[in-house]
């Protein structure tokens, strides 16, 4: 336990970093999924609107991304100061 | 009406220029941040067994290591090194560090080397200079194939149907085409400029031949874009509603006045948090997608340091190589969506600011 603690206050940048990276792809994994639903699902729905759905879902989803690269570069910062 | 529109468009670019070329030059705490802990970095073992693949120094790295006590300076930089040599933490900063800005001409203008500092050129502010080039070159056709009309060349032609596209598709389907056309030539020199930047990027630098940089890869020229979304935001929003009918619309209205306590801090925020994030997107995105790609061109390196320079090293050079061609392809659809993006958001910000819902 001692030994654990200690890695743990040793690596501390590294495993913060590491843990803001995953929990954000996590994040931006579950929106995705949801707009890549909701988009699936308007298309099958809709075929005639399938080109706007396109259009506004590869929007949301860069969106959606930018959020998870938020979380990327703050951890890079961490692991290389 | 149409020469307001002319002059807006170029004292946005003039500010562009004024604010990006300022800008990097506070930078350079961050650059000695990293010369600190790169001074730090306990070196590689020397005794290299065989120069499996050598890694050329990165430009940047031999910039912002000029001056500086290197501690673990036993060989000359600029010089190649074996990859046995190095640690995996200086792979990868290696690697990394072509992300980082740096001054490529100081002038000895001035005796104070404050004053020279603030008057260097940095590759970011060539790499802007080399947008603008481009689109100068590009668009002049452009203009006067639009004017004359007619038939012109492949690219003039794309590029004539683009700057349509933008102009109905972006900005008459947020702003209207009454308001639209007043900001269509703003918006479009903000997509085109990023765009263009970001696709320069894109090109491969060859150690001393050339160094490419992506120049909306630092927060500094995305933030002085984003400051003139937030300029004209403001400027825009008090010209319409007046002074303050924008900052009384910001608030919700028949709001109880024990509220205001909490509304007024958190709508200013939400003013300037939309830059910010703008600012902070266009960045992220064009410096995670080059560390990526260098992260994956890095695992060559680790998996040759850590097999010792043996044959086998050379098999999961394959799979990196194809990851980084494959990240690089994603990237090349991104940089031209971040800069549709930037631009959709700036100009749905601008018609918020200016047609308030509440």
């Amino acid at each position: 336990m001692l030994a654990l603690l200690e890695t743990l206050a040793n690596n501390g940048p590294g495993i913060g970093a590491g843990l803001a990276a995953g929990l954000a792809a996590v994040g931006a994994g579950l929106g995705i999924g949801r707009i890549g639903d909701a988009a699936g699902n308007g298309i099958a729905r809709q075929p005639e609107a399938a080109d706007l759905i396109k259009g506004n879902a590869i929007l949301l989803a860069a969106l959606v991304e930018g959020v998870a690269l938020f979380a990327a570069v703050i951890g890079l910062l961490m692991s290389f100061k | 009406m149409r020469a307001l529109a002319n002059l807006a468009a170029s004292l946005g670019l003039l500010a562009v220029l004024g604010l990006a070329t300022a800008l990097p030059c506070q930078g350079s705490g961050y650059q000695n941040s990293g010369q600190q802990s790169m001074g730090n970095e306990s070196p590689g073992p020397k005794d290299a067994i065989a120069t499996a693949a050598a890694l050329p120094a990165a430009d940047g790295f031999v910039a912002s290591q000029e001056g500086a006590n290197h501690a673990a300076g036993s060989e000359p930089q600029g010089e190649h090194r074996s990859t046995l040599a190095m640690s995996v933490n200086d792979i990868f900063r290696a690697l990394f560090s072509h992300s980082v800005p740096h001054v490529w001409i100081e002038p000895a203008v001035s005796p104070d080397p404050k004053v020279n500092h603030t008057l260097a050129i940095y590759n970011v502010n060539v790499f802007q200079w080399v947008a603008l080039l481009l689109m100068v070159l590009i668009f002049v056709p452009v203009r006067n194939s639009l004017a004359r009309g007619g038939r012109s060349g492949w690219l003039v032609r794309v590029f004539r149907g683009w700057c349509l596209w933008l102009r109905d598709e972006v900005v008459y389907s947020v702003m209207g085409e009454e308001e639209g056309k007043r900001f269509a030539p703003y918006f479009l020199f903000l997509f085109f400029f990023v765009c263009f930047m970001n696709t320069v990027g894109l090109l491969p630098s060859f150690h001393g031949v050339w160094s490419i940089y992506t120049a909306t890869g630092t927060p500094y020229v995305t933030g002085a874009l984003a400051l003139i979304t937030l300029g004209t935001m403001l400027f825009f929003g008090m010209k319409k509603n007046g002074v303050a009918g924008f900052w009384k619309g910001l608030l919700p209205p028949g709001l109880p006045v024990g509220l205001l306590v909490i509304m007024v801090p958190v709508e200013l925020v939400g003013l300037v948090v939309k830059p910010f994030a703008l600012t902070i997107r266009l960045f992220a995105n064009m410096l995670a997608g080059h560390l990526v790609i260098a992260a994956a061109i890095g695992l060559i390196f680790v998996f040759t340091k850590m097999l010792g320079g043996h044959w086998l090293s050379y098999l999961p050079a394959l799979p990196a190589l194809g990851m980084a061609v494959f990240i690089f392809i994603i990237e090349s659809f991104i940089v031209l969506l971040q800069a549709y993006v930037f631009t959709y958001l700036s100009c749905i910000f601008l018609h918020q600011a200016m047609h308030q819902e509440h």
